[in-house]
């Protein structure tokens, strides 16, 4: 067995790094979000229209073939209409100042999937117009299926949410 | 396999100019002038048997075993849910204040050394110019520990699920996000405090036990490359670093920061700047993802491609020193296929090939270019002269030797000493005059200068001492300082000097002094040749009358 030892200067020398350790473990602390008072999120995952669907000629003759099948298998919009859905264009109005206008498209290499949204501002602590509003977009649309326009105070360091909610097919406030 | 005259070949051979400082790449020779004289003072203070500098991969891993031991030990009683994660790194914390929070702070500091030690590993590394050519390999893999270490040290972080571990998933997501490969968005998780699932736990919790698994094979690949690699520091080492550890852990024990709270941004925290370093450094230069991305690889790409982006200077300026650096060859027609250049191979990097049918022995011997150092162990191992690098074999030794003793210029004085001089070890141009085949302080000391001392055979020793020479100085780097790694080699050549030595006839112990010394002493060396020289007299009656 290794039995040297190490000399009292040894000792002082090899516990020196303990320093930096006792020191910048915690130390300095940082404030991060320094410039951010408050944010607010709009993010939300939706599933938009497809870009054409079944005309009743169409679902008529699909029907007819899934009754055929069986029951995991017979949903018409699998197999009716265009795979391809339409993208959601999304826009932000902050104390009635356009921030965002931005078109999102679904995911999948066919664009088939479900669309997700994640915008992320930085807004002062206090009361503030936010007005979002979101639609399945096809080409010259300038009206919005989904809008929420509230006034909220943001405290500080509090984030604000806007999110969908599918089942009530509705923007809301997620404080 | 070259031979020729010796004569002529010395004299191409010999160095027009100081070599040592050029052997390391221009660009690496402030830092390696700072590391030796601090691997200098260390030595002064620890000695160079248990100088911590040169056993610092050992320390890296008996902080990865105390990491891995109290890891395991809070894994038992770590809560993998949103909801209970950070209530039980709290019950570990005051609870059980006096072990559970003592092995929580242990696991933590531990961490936080390893950074440390790895950090100068690299730099030693680096400055050492011990990462190109033959040992790249080495380098990559130890190269690519880091981010893992780092990684490994988030997942932990994350998994107290506090203020910190917020600020770590959603900075981390919102980079992870910039890159194209996740269609829904990485900060989706962290929305609200119920987006935070048990099965994101889950994962988070299986990285942190899955990356030391990767470490472990990153290390092993990383040790297979290196030659001797030492894995236990020394005893009084690894006892003061754990003691200092749960001493550090006492005084200072590692807290969590408040829970996590997902609808609130953070704001002030304390945060470990060894592992934490880059977010507020994102957050500061307000930094985009893709910036980060781009700048973070690019640093890393540099380190990682760093044995091929700094020039070799052996190549580009180095003139030959003495001992002919360059490719090792081995002539088949000569060779025995006695395995003794196999086995001196500190780099595995001699191989046996069967012989063909009829040929006198079972295998022959070649070199496989990539795994070899040139270092020139094998060159003298081999008697039968099959073995030359740079064209030098055992013969072209020897008839070196002769010339420096038998045919030197004769408006010199008669050499006494001959010194076999590590290339590396000091600052040649200081020591040496009469184109590099004398040592300035005294020039009874006739000189040859070798890629390591490692190369000197018994066989060499003794045909110095044939040539006429009364004493035999062997200079070399101190500890594991020697380029090759190879102390434990040193001495047991050392071994085999003795004994190789009772075979030659009149031949006493202080006639042979091996030297490993610092490229900075250059006073005390002086002072040591001109001391051995003095004590090696010759008795002109034939007998040597040894002083000291």
């Amino acid at each position: 067995m290794d039995k040297r030892r190490l000399s009292a200067a040894s000792i002082a020398t090899l516990v020196s790094p303990a320093i930096f350790i006792f020191l910048f473990s915690t130390s300095p602390s940082y404030e991060y979000n320094k410039k951010k008072e408050a944010a607010l999120v709009v993010s939300f995952k939706k599933s938009s229209e497809r870009i054409r669907l079944c005309d009743e000629k169409e679902l008529n003759a699909f029907k007819q073939k899934a009754d055929k099948r069986r029951k995991h298998m017979q949903s018409a919009l699998r197999e009716c209409g265009s795979r391809e859905r339409l993208p959601i264009r999304l826009k932000v109005w902050l104390d009635d100042k356009e921030t965002l206008d931005k078109i999102i498209y679904p995911t999948g290499f066919r664009n088939d999937g479900i669309t997700y949204a994640y915008e992320y501002f930085t807004i002062s602590a206090g009361m503030h117009r936010v007005k979002v509003a979101a639609v399945d977009y096809r080409e010259r649309e300038n009206d919005f299926s989904h809008v929420i326009e509230k006034e909220i105070i943001f405290k500080r360091r509090q984030i604000v949410l806007i999110d969908y909610d599918r089942v009530t097919d509705q923007l809301y406030l997620n404080k | 396999m070259s031979s020729g005259n010796p004569q002529n070949q010395s004299e191409a051979s010999q160095p027009k100019k100081s070599q040592s400082g050029q052997l390391i790449p221009a660009v690496l020779r402030p830092g390696n002038y700072m590391l030796v004289r601090t691997q200098e003072a260390l030595n002064k203070i620890f000695g160079p048997s248990m100088n911590p500098l040169y056993y610092l991969g050992a320390i890296t891993f008996l902080l990865l075993w105390i990491l891995i031991a109290t890891g395991t030990y809070l894994y038992l009683f770590y809560d993998m849910t949103p909801s209970g994660a950070y209530k039980s790194v709290q019950y570990l914390t005051e609870d059980q204040k006096w072990y559970g929070g003592i092995i929580r702070s242990m696991h933590r500091y531990a961490a936080d050394g390893m950074m440390i030690v790895i950090a100068i590993h690299i730099v030693q590394v680096l400055f050492s110019d011990r990462f190109r050519k033959y040992r790249w390999v080495a380098w990559i893999s130890g190269v690519a520990i880091l981010p893992v270490i780092w990684l490994e040290g988030l997942t932990g972080y994350f998994l107290v699920w506090d203020e910190v571990a917020q600020m770590i998933a959603v900075t981390s997501a919102h980079i992870f996000d910039a890159l194209p490969i996740f269609s829904e968005p990485m900060p989706r998780n962290f929305l609200k405090n119920d987006s935070v699932n048990a099965l994101l736990f889950f994962i988070f919790n299986y990285l942190h036990l899955a990356i030391p698994c990767l470490l472990l094979i990153l290390a092993w690949i990383h040790c297979m490359r290196i030659s001797m690699p030492v894995i236990n520091p020394p005893r009084a080492v690894t006892i003061t670093i754990l003691s200092t550890l749960v001493v550090l852990s006492i005084i200072k024990p590692a807290v969590s920061a408040d829970p996590a709270d997902l609808s609130r941004l953070v704001g002030v925290m304390a945060i470990d700047w060894f592992y934490l370093f880059p977010f507020p450094l994102i957050d500061w230069l307000e930094l985009q993802p893709a910036m980060v991305w781009l700048g973070g690889g690019l640093l890393y790409a540099i380190v990682f491609a760093m044995p091929w982006i700094i020039s070799d200077p052996v190549k580009s300026k180095y003139i030959n020193p003495t001992v002919g650096q360059g490719t090792v060859t081995i002539t088949q027609s000569d060779c025995t296929g006695c395995l003794l250049c196999q086995k001196a191979c500190p780099f595995e990097a001699i191989e046996l090939n069967p012989r063909l049918e009829g040929a006198p022995n079972e295998v022959e011997a070649y070199v496989v270019d990539d795994l070899c150092s040139e270092c020139g162990f094998c060159v003298n191992t081999c008697e039968v002269g099959a073995i030359s690098m740079g064209g030098w074999s055992v013969t072209e030794f020897q008839n070196y030797i002769e010339f420096l003793f038998k045919n030197y210029n004769k408006m010199l004085v008669e050499p006494v000493v001959m010194a076999f001089v590590c290339e590396r070890s000091f600052d040649q141009k200081a020591f040496f005059t009469h184109e590099n085949t004398r040592m300035k302080c005294c020039e009874e000391v006739a000189v040859m200068t070798t890629p390591c001392i490692g190369v000197i055979s018994p066989a060499i020793v003794d045909y110095s001492f044939k040539m006429g020479a009364e004493g035999i100085l062997v200079i070399g780097c101190r500890g594991l300082d020697c380029h090759y790694r190879e102390e434990r080699r040193r001495l047991k050549f050392r071994d085999n000097l003795k004994r190789d030595r009772f075979m030659v006839e009149k031949m006493d112990d202080p006639n042979i002094e091996i030297m490993l010394i610092s490229p900075f002493e250059k006073e005390a060396l002086k002072k040591e040749i001109e001391d051995f020289k003095n004590a090696v007299k010759v008795d002109k009656s034939g007998g040597r009358i040894l002083n000291g």
